[in-house]
């Protein structure tokens, strides 16, 4: 079920009214219900995967909650990783390991048949599979309770206002509010009812309608000139921006209504200075995801400056990944933490050039400069992304070998 | 591509308010109800008429 569909429209209304309409006991009942219904809307079966996640991660917290043997927990926990991973890696990641293997051996005049799966990407996949390994990871680090209400951690994994893009939000901080008897608030619900309306004119009017302009030009790019291919891009930039943040306004202001809070996916990210500010302010649930799971565990910026500086590229690299299985979100997301830690080394001089030009004495001057620069360095990096969007049709070699995907993206979009 | 623009500056002017004047909101939340109304029905309304309903898929569903 999309958010702009009627079927939402009809959707939603419907839930916030029985949700308070029932007695307190029996809403997390209703919200699950509704929840998976919200999910089975797009493809029944897919919902296994999901029960399947829920119960595995039920059972490992409540086994870890069981001892206080450190190597047991970690026993736990690796199974957690190891099957919500796998399952992640069996439907996202099969095909493009596959095909990566294949040319790589091809290489070596090795042919390798490989299968090939074709399977539907489930939607969702990545964020919920994020917000599950989270909670073993937080179990087992201490800084959760075992859930023991298998309802209320089954509702934690499919709240449907974020289950199928975000925010990936943490246990701490979403599982607490399920217990809180909810009571219908005016200003709440209107306040929610206005991050809807925001979160729709992104989608259907500045979103879609830029799509109408980008997969027009980028669906013929061998027609089109340099000038509208950047007026192109740069409408993709807004298109992809107004995409996302138009599905979280929706998100955040429909759990709003029932009372429930989510935390902020976006904050005005262009008018970020740097590249490392942009991703405090983009997508700033996976990035905290990865900055606590993975950047802080592999020593964060309490390293030597060139094993910083190799974390902050696993870090990008994993997150390019994330996003999908293709080289081109790879490259996108390693441009930017090229560009973070090419902003680093080079900072005292770019300081000292600022200095001997004396801009930081205009710093309205100096922060246009810098906001700029960011913007265009994300929509630079964004070429790549676009790749992946849109079938490509450069004679080079080069946009074959980029473009090893699962599935036709575009076809996803439509 | 007008529409397109336009919304895009919109977009940035929210955005821009957000940023450099945050007591912006809470102040257009203290105005006369008419105010209010008149701002969210004008957002219906570009909503409505310049809005596109093609069943788009969210970008970030295929993640």
């Amino acid at each position: 079920m999309l958010f702009n569909s009627l079927h939402f429209v009809i959707f939603l209304p419907v839930v916030v009214g029985l949700f308070f309409a029932l007695p307190h006991r029996w809403r997390t009942h209703f919200l699950l219900i509704a929840s998976y219904y919200f999910y089975m809307c797009w493809k029944p079966e897919y919902v296994v995967l999901i029960a399947l996640s829920t119960v595995i991660d039920y059972t490992v917290g409540i086994r870890m909650g069981m001892t206080t043997e450190q190597a047991v927990r970690k026993k736990w926990l690796t199974l957690s990783l190891i099957a919500n991973f796998g399952l992640l890696f069996a439907f996202k990641y099969f095909n493009f390991f596959n095909e990566n293997v294949r040319v790589v051996l091809a290489h070596f005049n090795v042919f390798y048949d490989s299968p090939t799966f074709h399977l539907l990407l489930p939607v969702g996949i990545s964020f919920y599979t994020f917000q599950t390994v989270s909670y073993s990871i937080d179990v087992y680090r201490g800084n959760q309770e075992p859930e023991h209400n298998f309802r209320m951690f089954a509702l934690y994994v499919s709240f449907f206002p974020q289950l199928v893009a975000g925010p990936i939000e943490r246990s701490t901080r979403l599982l607490p509010q399920f217990y809180e008897k909810q009571s219908f608030d005016a200003q709440r619900a209107a306040s929610g009812l206005r991050r809807i309306l925001w979160g729709m004119f992104q989608k259907v009017v500045v979103a879609d309608r830029l799509s109408i302009y980008v997969d027009s030009v980028y669906n013929n790019q061998v027609h089109h000139g340099g000038l509208t291919l950047i007026v192109a891009t740069l409408f993709f930039v807004f298109q992809v921006y107004c995409d996302f943040a138009g599905y979280t306004n929706i998100a955040i202001g429909s759990a709003r209504i029932m009372g429930y809070s989510l935390m902020e996916n976006f904050r005005q990210p262009f008018f970020a200075k740097s590249i490392a500010e942009f991703w405090q302010r983009w997508h700033i649930s996976l990035l905290a995801w990865f900055r606590d799971y993975l950047y802080i565990p592999l020593g964060g910026n309490r390293v030597p400056r060139w094993r910083w500086y190799l974390n902050t590229m696993i870090v990008f690299v994993l997150c390019g990944l994330w996003h999908g299985a293709a080289w081109t979100y790879v490259i996108t997301l390693s441009l930017h933490g090229f560009f973070i830690v090419f902003g680093n080394i080079t900072g005292p001089i770019r300081k000292r050039a600022v200095g001997l030009l004396g801009i930081e004495k205009v710093p309205l001057l100096h922060n246009i400069g810098r906001t700029s620069l960011t913007f265009s360095l994300f929509a630079f990096s964004l070429i790549f992304f676009a790749l992946s969007q849109f079938p490509t049709q450069f004679p080079s070699s080069a946009s074959s070998s980029l473009s090893i995907t699962v599935s036709s993206s575009a076809s996803l979009r439509r | 591509m007008i529409y397109g623009a336009l919304a895009i500056m919109a977009l940035m002017l929210v955005d821009a308010m957000r940023e450099f004047f945050p007591e912006a909101m809470p102040r257009f939340k203290r105005q006369h109800v008419v105010v209010r109304f008149a701002s969210y029905a004008a957002i219906v309304m570009l909503i409505v008429t310049i809005g596109v309903f093609d069943g788009a898929q969210f970008i970030y569903f295929q993640f």
